[in-house]
């Protein structure tokens, strides 16, 4: 703004940074369903952040930035992934240790159908249901961080959510 | 006349439209069972996600991400080594026997930067649930949440009176969730005029197991290989907890007065 453009990434922004740290975890590990990834991905969007911090204007939301550039990030590997022709598997389903307590049993089995159902979305479905039901954001806040228009945030989200719930309440219709 | 299509009724669901529209669809609805049930479609799936995630929030942040955004190279991995024990004797009516407390017979004070705090135990974060706990469980016996596919346990470990003669608390918190993981941290918080405040929170593998943790490295000297948890607790608790019937007491009083 001052056309001093200070690189120095002052130590405030980086506090700021830092307490978001758990938020934008939470957003990369439902995006591709294991912790390691996820981290893999902020990481890349931490350095990312860092060197061109320039381009983020004070004033506006650091987190909404930041989801940007995971998204961004996030695209640019699948894509790489699929040049590369490898597959493209984000979520896995470890087991639960132990269960044999009824409840874990059950609860594991919700989870399984929700973690399928998530990983069998389209990328864009899943970016922005993630944005809206796991990180709680309004379709315009979402339309924003995604760059599309709200009618089509509307749109892959109603869709996403059908596709969940009938993973989650259908029969045993679903692949094996 | 607005369309019922999926989208509105979404909106509808998620409670994201204007108060106009609302009162329009709300009167369509009337008349359209099938509507409604695309509604209670939409309701159903607003929190199918709920909590399915969270991990991230209430586990420490790893430390390369830190590293990452650290300005300097205080901050560094360290395996840990017996530097831990299990203080199972004082407080035998808990399951407070179960946590490790590593802090014992460390001088406080080490820890004179501020930020090193705020940047490697878990953030406070606003939670009803856990306010709901604290507030109201005797230490011991745990309030369980069951959520949609997600169980949530916070059950207090044990009370005390910080310097400051604040009530304090330690606390167990459990997510029995997703990925096969049953998260369990381990925080204390302390109850001001606006509830109880989480003073720190991690994750118990990191402080009760040998694992690589949080370390301080002074300019100079031997780094100090303690958890920034265990320097929290060990700040604020300098007298032993409250008795079970003390407890009872102040839970009657509703934390009213603080005893001095």
């Amino acid at each position: 703004m001052t056309g001093t453009n200070d690189k120095r990434v002052s130590s405030e922004t980086r506090q700021q940074l830092i307490a978001l740290l758990p938020r934008l975890r939470r957003f990369a590990y439902s995006l591709t369903g294991n912790l390691d990834e996820a981290d893999d991905l902020i990481q890349a969007a931490c350095e990312r952040a860092l060197r061109h911090l320039d381009q983020w204007q004070e004033g506006t939301e650091l987190d909404r930035w930041m989801f940007k550039i995971i998204r961004n990030l996030r695209i640019d590997n699948l894509r790489s992934q699929q040049l590369r022709g490898e597959s493209v598997d984000p979520h896995t389903v470890p087991e639960i240790s132990g269960g044999n307590d009824d409840r874990l049993v059950e609860a594991q089995q919700t989870l399984e159908k929700v973690n399928q159902a998530m990983a069998a979305l389209p990328e864009e479905q899943r970016m922005v249901l993630t944005l809206v039901s796991v990180d709680g954001l309004s379709y315009r806040e979402a339309a924003a961080i995604l760059e599309i228009p709200v009618g089509t945030v509307m749109s892959r989200l109603a869709r996403a959510r059908r596709q969940l719930y009938a993973r989650v309440h259908g029969n045993d219709s679903r692949p094996k | 006349m607005i369309p019922l299509d999926d989208e509105i009724l979404m909106a509808y669901a998620d409670g994201q439209l204007e108060a106009a529209e609302r009162a329009e669809i709300e009167a369509a609805l009337a008349e359209n069972p099938e509507a409604r049930e695309t509604v209670q479609l939409f309701q159903d799936t607003r929190f199918t996600l709920s909590g399915l995630y969270d991990a991230p929030l209430r586990e420490a942040v790893p430390v390369r991400l830190l590293a990452t955004l650290q300005e300097d190279n205080r901050v560094v991995a360290f395996p840990r080594q017996h530097q831990c024990w299990y203080r199972s004797t004082a407080i035998p009516w808990s399951l407070a026997a179960t946590v490790a407390i590593c802090a014992v017979g460390l001088a406080t004070g080490i820890f004179t930067s501020t930020d090193l705090f705020s940047s490697k135990v878990q953030p406070a974060l606003t939670d009803s649930l856990l306010n709901r706990a604290l507030e109201n469980q005797p230490s011991g016996t745990p309030l369980v949440i069951a959520g949609n596919g997600v169980t949530r346990e916070i059950m207090p470990l044990l009370t005390f009176q910080d310097t400051a003669g604040r009530y304090c608390r330690e606390f167990e918190n459990q997510l029995i969730h997703a990925f096969g993981k049953n998260n369990v941290t381990v925080g204390v918080a302390c109850r001001d005029s606006d509830g109880w405040q989480v003073q720190a929170e991690m994750d118990r593998t990191l402080i009760a197991q040998d694992n690589s943790s949080l370390v301080y490295q002074p300019a100079s000297g031997e780094a100090q290989q303690i958890s920034p948890y265990d320097v929290v607790l060990d700040r604020l608790m300098q007298s032993l907890p409250v008795t079970p019937a003390e407890e009872a007491d102040i839970l009657d009083r509703h934390w009213g007065r603080v005893k001095r």
